[in-house]
């Protein structure tokens, strides 16, 4: 599965990332872990890649980030979508419904 | 959009880096405590729990390495990191940055120092509007040495039939005595066209210049001041302008001053910053006006995009139609030499320049290849700093980039000090330097300079650094992390010290050639007899203006009275009187034998003319060869007689007597009378000491009065201690007329020499640079060797090897590197010494005697830096030695 993972296009993680937060702001492992759910374990993102990848969607402006309280009394960083980045979800979204058609009609054309 | 932000990201992640590393090791925790309890939450014991989310959550220094690349302006972050890590490194090896810093700042102020000369003499424009339009004109035919003059009717008919120019303006010299308000001065000056200014593209600051008017013979009394002048005479007074003042015998109108910045000394003519200009006042009756008179000189304008090339070819077809027309007028071969201005005023300085350009150039890769060797040399004391960084996750690119930006960094410090050292050394230079560098007084920093030492200063930090840099991040991780840590290092990196050091001695090699070949030239010109003994004696100008003097025998009076009181002094052996110094202007003439009518009058041989006292030849130690040479008998009265030189006597008399014979210079006249050949004496140079004579003869100053005369007086000691009482005896015979130009004879022979004197003094001043440069290269490489060995050198002396013979060894070793290096510098310096061929003289560029001399002390010098570290490991204790980790 590790392996399989690291495969994974960074436009893929991306929008998997912005898909989980679509409904509201969640720290790291949250992420994750609503990742893995909706996805049903096909995708296990570890920190090492969600760490670099979150950073760069908030310098790209497509997330933003503050300290909260997490569950349990924790401090956590907690990340959003802003505005920038529900208008790249949507645009990712079309994109990638667009290719896996063309991918599903290329095989289904023998 | 994308960029703004991206940059405000940039300079607010940089502002805000040391928290964001916080920050982040802030989140990392807390994802820890997340993942931890979750695991608790599933039934796991909390330790194991915490263990369990720490391995999951894996290389945390990794990541984090990660997430600080994705922010922008990462690169910023690290470049500073860098620089202050290189900082830190460098000061903590106060010697290795000392010699790398004293090192780099002499190569790069070297070059720099060169590099604001050559731009301001050669790369930047003359100061005039257009330049590159501005030519200088001269006659020339078979007989000319030099094509400087031109003669009045020629000028006027080129002027006419001419479509490729847009202005032509004469020159020729004036200036005068002025005694307004003071001591009576000698002013120099010159007279000049009524366009000359705007031929330039001068303007005045005050007043105006000439009109066409105020250019005739009878209408020529106007005056424009210099700068200099205007300030100093005239106290800068803004109402000048209208002023008559008293110059010589008649009054003249002050119509306008120059600007301060106006560079007279770049115009042929008017080298001597003429103080005073008036106008020409020439016209086609004028006396002095004849055609073959050349005593003028031409500069003119092109008009926009006319070459100079073109301009020559139109006006040599018309110079041969002007020469058909007046065919006594011209010698046969008459043409015109077109040259522009630029090149006229650098002569045979550009090569100097690019040659001392180049040898910097030399002397800077000396200097990079040192810092370069230090720097391997150190880097494997570093394998280990190396190592560990690359075990925590430094890329290969960032440890590259961490030494050179380390490199970068010594070659920036050493840049700067090389700067202040360049602005040091050209403020030397210009004061040292000769006057005859043309341009040198133009001298000032700016920004070109400082981007070369820019430039300069990254390329040798690159040069220095990237060698090194690669090697240092090839590191092997195993090798270096041992204990026993003591890395051999590979045969490769040998090669690469190896190979700087011998390059570096080619190149010190090369330097070197030059040096020597240049020294030999100037051994050999010293050596030149040029026909005279400049030793112990003094020279100066004078001549004679007032009503008083217009008549010849109170001129000759005057003379005699100043002779009889010099002669009258201590200090001085024998004096006389040329109209022409040796070296100094000249005056040429035809040659003209009573009993061999020329047709074309023109077509006369032509000598060099001097008007003499009779003991000239004694003061200047011209030999007699047959005859006699003048005396006090010698007078207007009698009989007129001349003197010639022996090649004027073996060409224009080959197989008879001269002796005898009836002559005239100048032109044929029969109502004047002939002078008679009475004596034959040793020829002169007059024109430079590599250029042999080219006929003279001579007049006596009491047949033949010419208008001004230079003293040459014969001193027992030191010419300069006797200059006041010289000069005073002037002064007490008439202290109305002017005495001028002060000097020893020998002034002017240094003068000729002073172009191949300076790129001497530099040439070799580079060349001891880079042999010093070079000797503490092979020291280090030698030490190094040295050092590696001692092993080695230790089992040797153990099994029986004798102190002489490990010192055989080393020196072997360092020699094969010397002797590699002399070979490829030999080669170079075939190929490369050409380039001086017309600085050399009597010096083949190839001469083996340098080669080999230089060669000599190359190895000379190399034998003792390689003998340091050899003795050293010659004393070695075989015990010490074997247990050298």
């Amino acid at each position: 599965m590790a392996d399989k993972q690291t495969e994974l296009l960074q436009g893929t993680l991306d929008m998997l990332i912005l898909k989980a937060l679509g409904l509201g702001p969640l720290h790291g492992l949250g992420i994750s872990r609503r990742i893995e759910q909706v996805t049903r374990g096909t995708f296990q993102v570890k920190p090492g890649s969600l760490f670099p990848a979150l950073h760069r969607m908030e310098e790209e402006g497509w997330l933003s980030s503050h300290w909260g309280e997490s569950e349990n009394n924790r401090r956590a960083k907690y990340y959003q979508l802003t505005k920038t980045g529900r208008r790249q979800l949507e645009s990712e979204t079309e994109r990638w419904s667009r290719i896996s058609l063309a991918i599903a009609r290329a095989l289904e054309a023998s | 959009m994308k960029a703004l932000m991206r940059l405000r990201n940039l300079f607010r992640n940089f502002a805000r880096r040391g928290s964001a590393g916080r920050e982040l090791d802030a989140e990392v925790l807390a994802h820890l405590d997340l993942l931890a309890d979750e695991k608790v939450r599933a039934g796991m014991p909390a330790a194991e729990a915490r263990r369990a989310a720490r391995i999951e959550l894996g290389g945390v220094e990794q990541m984090k390495e990660e997430v600080r690349e994705v922010r922008s302006g990462v690169w910023l972050e690290q470049l500073w990191q860098d620089t202050r890590y290189g900082a830190r490194m460098l000061r903590r090896n106060p010697g290795f940055t000392a010699v790398a810093l004293v090192t780099l700042a002499l190569g790069i102020g070297a070059n720099t120092a060169i590099f604001s000369v050559v731009n301001t003499v050669l790369l930047r424009q003359l100061p005039f509007a257009q330049p590159d339009r501005l030519v200088t004109i001269a006659e020339i035919d078979s007989d000319t040495p030099e094509p400087l003059t031109v003669d009045f009717p020629t000028t006027y008919d080129l002027r006419a039939r001419s479509r490729l120019f847009q202005s032509m303006s004469l020159l020729r010299s004036g200036g005068g005595a002025l005694a307004e308000g003071g001591e009576p001065e000698r002013l120099s000056g010159v007279r000049v066209s009524y366009d000359f200014f705007d031929t330039l593209g001068v303007k005045m600051t005050l007043g105006r210049t000439f009109r066409p008017e105020e250019d005739r013979p009878d209408n020529r009394h106007f005056v424009i001041l210099s700068h200099e002048l205007w300030v100093r005479r005239f106290g800068s007074d803004p109402n000048v302008i209208g002023r008559v003042i008293h110059l010589t015998d008649s009054a003249f109108t002050v119509v306008g001053v120059l600007p301060a910045d106006f560079r007279a000394q770049l115009i042929p003519g008017a080298e001597e910053l003429p103080e005073i200009y008036q106008s020409l006042g020439y016209d086609l009756k004028d006396a002095s006006a004849c055609r073959g008179c050349q005593h003028l000189r031409l500069i003119g304008r092109l008009k926009p995009g006319v070459s100079v090339a073109s301009a020559s070819a139109e006006l040599n077809s018309i110079m041969k139609g002007i020469a058909s027309e007046h065919p006594t007028g011209y010698a046969r071969d008459t043409g015109v030499r077109v040259k522009s201005l630029r090149d006229r005023v650098l002569g045979r300085v550009g090569t100097a320049l690019w040659v001392l350009l180049g040898a910097a150039g030399f002397v800077l890769l000396i200097a990079c290849s040192n810092v370069a060797n230090l720097m391997i040399a150190r880097a494997t004391g570093r394998n280990r700093e190396m190592a560990l960084r690359s075990a925590l996750g430094a890329g290969r690119r960032r440890l590259t980039s961490q030494l050179l930006t380390e490199s970068l960094l010594l070659a920036l410090a050493g840049g700067a000090a090389g700067v202040a050292l360049a602005w040091w050394g050209t403020r030397l230079l210009v004061s040292l330097a000769p006057v005859e560098i043309p341009r040198l007084n133009e001298l000032q920093a700016d920004t070109t300079v400082l981007l070369f030492a820019l430039g300069a200063s990254l390329l040798t930090g690159l040069l220095s650094g990237l060698t090194p840099a690669l090697r240092a991040a090839h590191v092997n991780l195993n090798d270096a992390l041992k204990e026993s840590g003591k890395t051999t290092e590979g045969r490769r990196r040998h090669n690469v010290r190896n190979t700087l050091v011998t390059a570096q001695i080619a190149l010190a090699f090369v330097l070197a050639v030059g040096a020597g070949l240049m020294a030999k030239t100037l051994f050999r010109l010293l050596d030149v007899n040029p026909g005279y003994d400049a030793h112990n004696v003094l020279t100066l100008g004078t001549y004679v203006y007032g009503e008083h003097y217009h008549k010849n025998e109170n001129e000759l009076g005057y003379y005699q009275q100043v002779f009889a009181r010099l002669r009258a002094l201590p200090g001085i052996e024998s004096v006389g009187m040329v109209s022409t110094l040796p070296l100094g202007n000249f005056d040429r003439r035809g040659f003209h034998i009573q009993d061999r009518p020329e047709v074309n009058e023109s077509d006369a041989p032509s000598v060099d003319a001097y008007s003499v006292t009779p003991d000239y030849f004694r003061v200047m130690r011209i030999p007699l060869r047959r005859g006699r040479v003048f005396t006090d008998q010698d007078v207007a009265t009698s009989e007129h007689v001349a003197i010639i030189s022996e090649s004027c006597a073996k060409s224009i008399f080959p197989g008879e007597d001269p002796i005898g014979k009836h002559i005239q210079l100048g032109g044929r006249d029969e109502k004047k009378p002939w002078a008679t050949i009475v004596g034959i004496v040793g020829d002169v140079r007059q024109y430079a000491l590599d250029r042999p004579s080219l006929m003279e003869a001579y007049i006596a100053q009491a047949q033949d009065l010419s208008f001004g005369y230079w003293l040459v007086a014969r001193t027992t000691t030191d010419p300069r201690q006797m200059e006041r009482s010289v000069r005073a005896a002037f002064y007490d015979v008439d202290k109305t007329q002017p005495v001028f130009d002060v000097k020893p004879m020998e002034d002017y022979v240094a003068a000729t020499l002073a172009e191949r004197t300076f790129t001497l003094a530099l040439l070799a001043l580079f060349g001891l640079l880079a042999l010093t440069l070079a000797a503490v290269g092979i020291y280090g490489v030698v030490s190094y060797l040295v050092n590696e060995r001692t092993r080695e050198v230790g089992i040797r002396m153990a099994l029986g090897a004798e102190r002489r013979d490990v010192l055989a060894m080393v020196l072997r070793q360092g020699l094969g590197l010397v002797v590699a290096g002399l070979a490829a510098g030999f080669a170079a310096s075939l190929f490369l010494a050409r380039l001086l061929v017309s600085l050399l003289f009597e010096v083949p560029p190839t001469d083996l005697a340098t080669s080999v001399a230089v060669a000599a002390l190359l190895a000379a010098v190399a034998l003792v830096a390689c003998y340091v570290p050899a003795r050293r490991a010659s004393r070695v204790d075989p015990l010490v030695a074997l247990r050298y980790e």
